[in-house]
C-alpha cells in the first residue's frame, strides 16, 4: 500500500519510535538501588533472562504496531472523510468519457449500457477527490469530434457528477485524439497533481485511429477502465442502396415508370459482430420512406448470413415509382440488438416526374428523313426519348442549347447537359458548365464528330479540372469492339449483366484517344476508355461523362444498336443521381447542405435544428444520426440530408486487457486500469508505485480505516493484558517464607 | 516501599551514642540508663540463674567415663583404678557461668535496609552520627548483639565478641566484667561494612580462640552458600559447642515490591543489572524463600537454634520470647 499524503506516512512512522523512545528514556531515568541480596536477584534474574527479554521485545512490538495501527487507521479516516489531508497537493482530474456509438452497447444480462457502467465507473473516482483541498474535476465527451463538457475543472465535485450522470451514447465514433488535444489546451498550473481517467468499453469500435495520439506532457497518470468482457450480438445496417438516388416517379402505384421493371431494387447491406458470426444467421430489414413527418413503408427483406460471414445484403423490391414526387430520406431499419446506434441506416433519394436533359447542338429542331442524313443530336434524342412514339409523355425531356447560347438562365433547371459539338462552344461556355456540374449537374461531353482535330479538350480539361491526357486528332480502328466494364464508377451498375450482350455488336472505327488511370466505365477491346467519369467538385457533387466516340455512323455503329438507348438512359437516369450527390455525411462531421440551405430541419419531431454556414456546411459537428429537411431563406425545402451513425464504432469485438494496455501505452504516461464494480471502482493493476493514490472507494477507505482502528483497539487490549502480564501487576505479594 | 543501603566501608563513631540508639525500643523515652533500658528489653527472661548445659569438674558427681590420653589426669578415680585396674574420669554436674560468644556480620549485604532510622531507633534521631537514614540489617544485627551481652553480662557469665566478613576482622575477648558490654557495643559502633562472607573460614578462625565450649551465637543474614554453612556449623558440632543462628533480614529483602524498573547494584561487589521488579518478583522470591528455608532447615538439622528476626520488628518481645523458649527446652531436657 503507497501512501496517498507522504506527510502523514512520516507522523505515522514518528510516532512508531515513540514508545522506542520513551523505552530509552526510562532506561536512564532511574537511580541504581543497591541491594543486599543480590546474589539471589541476579539468579531469578538469570533464570528469567530470555523469557523477560522477548516478553519486552515483545510488548515493544505490539506497542509499534498499536501506534502504527492507530495512525493509519486515522489516516485512513482522514483520507475517506475528507478532512485534511496534511498538505497534500490537489487533484486535478479529468474524466474523458466514451460516449461514441459503442457505448450505447447493452449488457445482455444486465440491460446496462457500456455508457451507465462507465458514468458509475467515473463517477467512483470523481468520489474520491476531496474539494476542502482543492481537488477540481474536468469532463470531457469522447465521441467524435471531442469536446469539452465540463471545463474548465471544477471545485463542485457533486455539480460535476450531476453533469457526468447526464450524458448519453452518441452515434459517432470515439475521438481520443481530440480528446488529448483538448486536455493539451489546458493551461496547467504547478503545485496540482493532474490525471486523466479514460473510461470506456474498451471494444473494438472504441479502439480506432488511437494510433499517434500523446497525452499531454503535464500529466502525470492515466487512469482507464476494464475493457468490457460481455459478447454482445449486433448487427449493423452499413448501407442502403437504391438503384438510383434520383428516381423518375409517376405518382402511381404499379405503374412502370420506373424504366425497368416497375419496382426498384433497394439493397441493404447487413454487417454482423460479436459473438455470434461463427454460425449461420439472418437479420430482418424493414424499408420505409421519410418525407417529413409521414412515413411510408416500402417493404421488408431479409439478409442470411452464412456460417462464418460477417455481411450479407437485403434486397426489397419497392415501388418507389407509385411515390409523389419531391424529397424524401429512404429508412432501413433491423429489429433491436446489443446496440441499437447502428440499427438504422438513411439514404436522401428524390423523385422527380422527369428528368430535363439540355442538349447543346446547332441545327434547330427538325426530323432527317434518311439515316444517313442523322447528326448526333438527332441519335441522341432519338435514344433519350425512345418511348415518345408511343406516349406523349417523357420522362427525359430534351432542351436543345445552341452552342453560342450556353449562359447560366439557358442551364437552370436542367439536370444533365449533353455537349454534342463541343467545339462549337463559345469562349466561356465550359466554365458555365463546371458551375453547372458544381451546383449537381451532370454534363455528358461526346467529341466533335466532323473533326479530326479536336481543339475543345484543352478547355474542357481546364474547365473541369479533369486530370486526364486527351489526344488532340482522333485515331482509327478496325472493328473494335466494348470490352469490359468498369463498376467502379456505378454509371452502369443497372445494366451491368447484360452490358456484354448488348455490346457485342457494336463496332467502333474511329475515337478519341483518352489517357485516363481511373474512373472508366467502358473500354474497348483495345483497353482504351469508352467512357470515362470524372467528379470535378470537391464535395462529391457534380458530374462529368467523357464519351471517346461521336454518336455519328463514321466513328461507330453504336447509334444503330438497341444497345444505345440503354448506354445514353443509364449514363442520364445513373448520372443524374450521382451529380446530385448523396447528401449523407456520418455522426461527428459537419454535414454539408444543399445549394441555397440555410438552415437543416429534423424530418421528425422536435430535434434540432442546425444552421448552414457560409462554407455550406452546418455551423456545428451533428453527433447524432437523423434526417434533416434543408430549407432556404424563404423555409423552401431544397433538399434533405442524411447523418448516419460512424459504423466504424459498431464493432462489438472484445478487447483484452493486454491490447488496451498496450494501445494506451502509446500515450506515453503511466496507465492504472481500474475495475469497475456494482460498489464502485478498485484498483485491478497498478504500475510504479501502486498507484491510484488512495483513489479508492469511499466505502473501501473508510472500512480500511476502521479496519485500522479495530486492530489498533485489539492491539491495545493485547498490549493492556501483556504489560500487566509481563509488569506482574496482578501478582498477589506474597512474602517468601 | 524505598529501600536504602549504607556506603560500604564507612566507619562508626563513638560506642556510647551508638548504644543509645541501637538498644532503645519505642519506649526509650520512658526509661531511664542504660542498664534499665536493656533489663526492659529482656524482662521476663532473667527470672533466675540458669543451670548451665556444660557439666564442669567442681560441684557434684555425674557419671564415669574412660580415660583418653590427654586427659588431665588429676580427674582420674583412683579407686575405681583400684578395684577394676583400668582408668576412669570422673564427671560432676555443675552450675556455672555460660559462655557467650557473639559473631556479628559485617559483610557487605549488612548494610542493606529500608526502614528509616528515626522510625527504628526510637530516640528521636533522624539519622545515625555518620549520617545515614537508613537502619540497616547491620543496626540491627549491632543491637541484637547488643542486648544478647546485656543479659548474658546481667547474669554474671562471660561474654565474647566476634565481626566478620570474609575472614573474623576483630574480636572482644570473653569476659564477664561490666566494661565488657561497652567494649562490645564499641567495636560494633567502629566496623567498617563491607567485603564478602566466608562463614567457613570465620567458625574456624573463631573455634581457633576458644578452648572451651561456648554458646555461639552467628548473627547474620546468612547469604551464603549452604554448602560452606553446612561445613561451617559441622566444626561447631565437631566441637560440641552449642549455636544459635539468628538470621536478620529486611523486610523489603522478602517482599521484593519495588514498583519501577531500575538498575539493581550488589553490595557485595555483584555485577549492575536493570531489572523489571514486577517482572521477575516471583523468581526472586522463590529464589530467597528456598534460601532462607535451607537455612534454617540446615540449622536445624545439627540440633541448634534458628531464629530469624525482621529489622522492621522491634527486638525486645521476639527475643524474649525465644530466650523464654529456651530456658524452658533445657529446663525439660535437664529434668526429662
Amino acid at each position: 500500500m503507497s501512501f496517498l499524503h507522504p506527510i502523514l506516512a512520516g507522523v505515522g512512522l514518528a510516532c512508531v519510535a515513540v514508545p522506542i523512545l520513551i523505552h530509552i528514556l526510562m532506561r536512564r531515568r532511574r537511580a541504581p538501588v543497591r541491594w543486599g541480596a543480590m546474589k539471589f536477584l541476579l539468579a531469578a534474574y538469570r533464570r528469567q533472562r530470555r523469557r523477560l527479554q522477548f516478553e519486552q521485545w515483545l510488548l515493544l512490538a505490539v506497542r509499534c504496531l498499536l501506534v502504527a495501527a492507530a495512525a493509519l487507521g486515522i489516516g485512513g479516516l482522514l483520507w475517506g472523510g475528507g478532512g485534511e489531508t496534511g498538505g497534500a497537493r490537489p487533484v486535478v482530474m479529468f474524466l474523458v468519457i466514451d460516449d461514441s456509438l459503442a457505448s450505447g452497447a447493452i449488457d445482455p444480462t444486465t440491460g446496462e449500457t457500456s455508457l451507465e457502467r462507465q458514468i458509475r465507473a467515473a463517477r467512483g473516482v470523481a468520489a474520491q477527490l476531496n474539494s476542502a483541498r482543492g481537488d477540481r474535476l474536468g469532463i470531457l465527451a469522447a465521441s467524435g469530434p471531442a469536446r469539452p463538457v465540463l471545463m474548465p475543472p471544477t471545485v463542485d465535485l457533486p455539480g460535476a457528477e450531476r453533469v457526468l450522470s447526464q450524458m448519453t451514447p452518441t452515434d459517432s465514433a470515439v475521438d481520443w485524439a481530440g480528446a488529448m488535444r483538448i486536455l493539451g489546451s489546458v493551461e496547467a498550473s504547478d503545485g496540482e497533481r493532474r490525471m486523466a481517467g479514460l473510461f470506456s468499453g474498451w471494444r473494438e469500435g472504441s479502439l480506432l485511429d488511437f494510433s499517434g495520439v500523446e497525452a499531454p506532457g503535464w500529466l502525470e497518470r492515466v487512469i482507464t477502465s476494464t475493457p468490457e468482457e460481455t459478447v454482445i450480438d449486433n448487427a449493423t445496417l452499413a448501407a442502403v442502396e437504391p438503384m438510383r438516388s434520383v428516381v423518375i416517379s409517376s405518382g402511381v402505384l404499379g405503374d412502370e415508370g420506373g424504366g425497368l421493371g416497375g419496382l426498384d431494387q433497394v439493397r441493404v447491406l447487413v454487417r454482423r459482430s460479436g459473438g455470434w458470426t461463427d454460425e449461420p444467421g439472418r437479420v430482418d430489414v424493414r424499408l420505409s420512406v421519410q418525407r417529413g413527418t409521414q412515413r411510408v413503408a416500402l417493404g421488408e427483406g431479409t439478409a442470411i448470413f452464412s456460417r462464418g460471414g460477417i455481411e450479407a445484403w437485403a434486397v426489397i423490391n419497392a415501388d418507389l415509382g407509385a411515390l409523389a414526387s419531391g424529397g424524401g430520406v429512404l429508412v432501413a431499419e433491423c429489429g433491436p440488438d446489443g446496440l441499437a446506434g447502428d440499427d438504422v441506416s438513411r439514404r436522401v433519394i428524390e423523385l422527380q416526374r422527369s428528368l430535363r436533359v439540355g442538349l447543346i447542338s446547332e441545327g434547330g429542331v427538325r426530323l432527317p428523313r434518311t439515316v444517313l442524313e442523322f447528326a448526333p443530336a438527332d441519335w441522341l434524342r432519338l435514344a433519350l426519348g425512345p418511348e415518345a412514339a408511343s406516349s406523349g409523355e417523357r420522362e427525359i425531356e430534351t432542351v436543345l442549347i445552341d452552342p453560342s447560347g450556353v449562359d447560366r438562365g439557358r442551364l437552370v433547371g436542367l439536370d444533365a447537359v449533353i455537349v454534342a459539338q463541343p467545339s462549337r462552344l463559345a469562349s466561356g461556355a465550359w466554365g458555365r458548365l463546371r458551375a453547372f456540374s458544381d451546383s449537381g449537374g451532370l454534363v455528358v461531353v461526346f467529341p466533335e464528330a466532323g473533326e479530326r482535330v479536336q481543339r475543345w479538350t484543352d478547355d474542357a480539361l481546364a474547365a473541369f479540372g479533369a486530370r486526364w491526357r486527351i489526344e488532340r486528332e482522333t485515331h482509327d480502328l478496325e472493328g473494335a469492339i466494348m470490352r469490359e466494364v468498369e463498376r467502379g464508377a456505378g454509371l452502369f451498375s443497372a445494366i451491368a449483366g447484360e452490358l456484354a450482350e448488348l455490346a457485342r455488336p457494336v463496332r467502333v472505327e474511329r475515337v478519341l484517344g483518352i489517357d485516363a488511370e481511373s474512373g472508366v466505365a467502358l473500354r474497348l477491346e483495345d483497353g482504351s476508355p469508352l467512357v470515362a467519369v470524372w467528379r470535378p467538385g470537391e464535395d462529391r457533387r457534380g458530374l462529368l461523362v467523357l464519351f471517346s466516340v461521336a454518336m455519328d455512323l463514321s466513328w461507330t455503329t453504336l447509334p444503330t444498336k438497341p444497345f444505345v438507348i440503354p448506354l445514353v438512359q443509364e449514363t442520364i437516369r445513373q448520372g443524374v443521381g450521382l451529380a446530385r450527390g448523396e447528401w449523407s455525411e456520418v455522426a461527428g462531421s459537419r454535414p454539408a447542405a444543399p445549394p441555397g440551405a440555410v438552415e437543416l430541419r429534423p424530418h421528425v419531431g422536435g430535434g434540432l435544428t442546425l444552421r448552414v454556414g457560409p462554407d455550406g456546411r452546418t455551423e456545428e459537428p451533428v453527433r447524432q444520426a437523423g434526417a434533416w429537411r434543408a430549407v432556404d431563406g424563404a423555409g423552401v425545402l431544397v433538399g434533405s440530408v442524411v447523418v448516419e451513425p460512424d459504423r466504424r464504432a459498431s464493432q462489438m469485438e472484445t478487447a483484452s486487457a493486454e491490447r488496451v494496455r498496450g494501445v494506451l501505452g502509446g500515450l506515453g504516461v503511466e496507465v492504472v486500469m481500474l475495475e469497475s464494480s456494482r460498489e464502485g471502482v478498485v484498483e485491478r493493476e497498478g504500475s510504479g508505485q501502486g498507484a491510484m493514490l488512495g483513489l479508492m472507494p469511499h466505502r473501501e477507505k473508510w472500512s480500511l480505516g476502521l479496519a485500522m482502528l479495530t486492530a489498533a483497539l485489539i492491539l491495545a487490549v493485547v498490549e493492556t493484558l501483556l504489560a500487566r502480564r509481563v509488569s506482574h501487576a496482578t501478582v498477589r505479594r506474597e512474602v517468601a517464607g | 516501599m524505598d529501600s536504602r543501603a549504607v556506603n560500604a566501608g564507612m566507619p562508626r563513631t563513638a560506642p556510647t551514642t551508638d548504644a543509645a540508639l541501637y538498644l532503645h525500643p519505642q519506649t526509650l523515652s520512658r526509661l531511664g540508663s542504660m542498664e534499665m533500658r536493656a533489663r526492659h528489653i529482656v524482662e521476663g527472661v532473667m527470672s533466675g540463674m540458669h543451670r548451665s548445659p556444660y557439666q564442669g569438674f567442681s560441684v557434684e558427681f555425674a557419671q564415669h567415663r574412660p580415660y583418653v590420653p590427654g586427659d588431665d589426669i588429676r580427674h582420674l578415680d583412683w579407686k575405681v583404678y583400684g578395684r577394676t585396674d583400668k582408668l576412669h574420669l570422673k564427671q560432676y554436674q555443675q552450675e556455672t557461668s555460660l559462655d557467650l560468644m557473639v559473631m556479628v556480620d559485617a559483610s557487605g549485604s549488612m548494610n542493606y535496609g529500608s526502614r528509616d532510622f528515626a522510625e527504628a531507633s526510637g530516640v528521636g534521631a533522624a539519622t545515625s552520627p555518620d549520617g545515614r537514614s537508613i537502619w540497616t540489617k547491620f543496626d540491627h544485627a549491632t543491637a541484637l548483639a547488643a542486648a544478647l551481652s546485656y543479659i548474658t553480662l546481667s547474669q554474671g557469665d562471660r561474654v565474647g565478641l566476634a565481626i566478620f566478613a570474609d575472614q573474623v576482622r576483630e574480636m572482644v575477648a570473653r569476659s564477664s566484667a561490666q566494661p565488657q558490654w561497652r567494649a562490645v557495643v564499641g567495636a560494633l559502633s567502629c566496623t567498617t561494612v563491607d567485603r564478602t562472607t566466608d562463614v567457613g573460614r570465620v567458625i574456624e578462625q573463631t573455634l581457633a580462640k576458644i578452648t572451651n565450649r561456648c554458646l555461639l551465637v552467628i548473627i547474620s543474614d546468612f547469604f551464603v552458600e549452604l554448602e560452606q554453612l553446612r561445613a561451617a556449623l559441622a566444626r561447631v558440632r565437631h566441637r560440641r559447642h552449642d549455636m544459635i543462628a539468628m538470621q536478620v533480614l529486611d523486610r523489603q529483602e522478602l517482599a521484593f515490591d519495588f514498583a519501577h524498573a531500575s538498575p539493581f547494584e550488589g553490595l557485595e561487589g555483584e555485577s549492575r543489572v536493570r531489572i523489571d521488579p514486577r517482572a521477575i518478583r516471583a523468581a526472586y522470591q522463590r529464589e530467597i524463600g528456598s534460601h532462607v528455608a535451607g537455612v534454617e532447615r540446615l540449622v536445624r538439622s545439627f540440633g541448634y537454634d534458628y531464629v530469624r528476626v525482621d529489622s522492621h520488628d522491634w527486638l525486645g518481645p521476639p527475643l524474649a520470647a525465644y530466650l523464654a523458649q529456651r530456658n524452658a527446652q533445657i529446663k525439660r531436657s535437664k529434668h526429662g
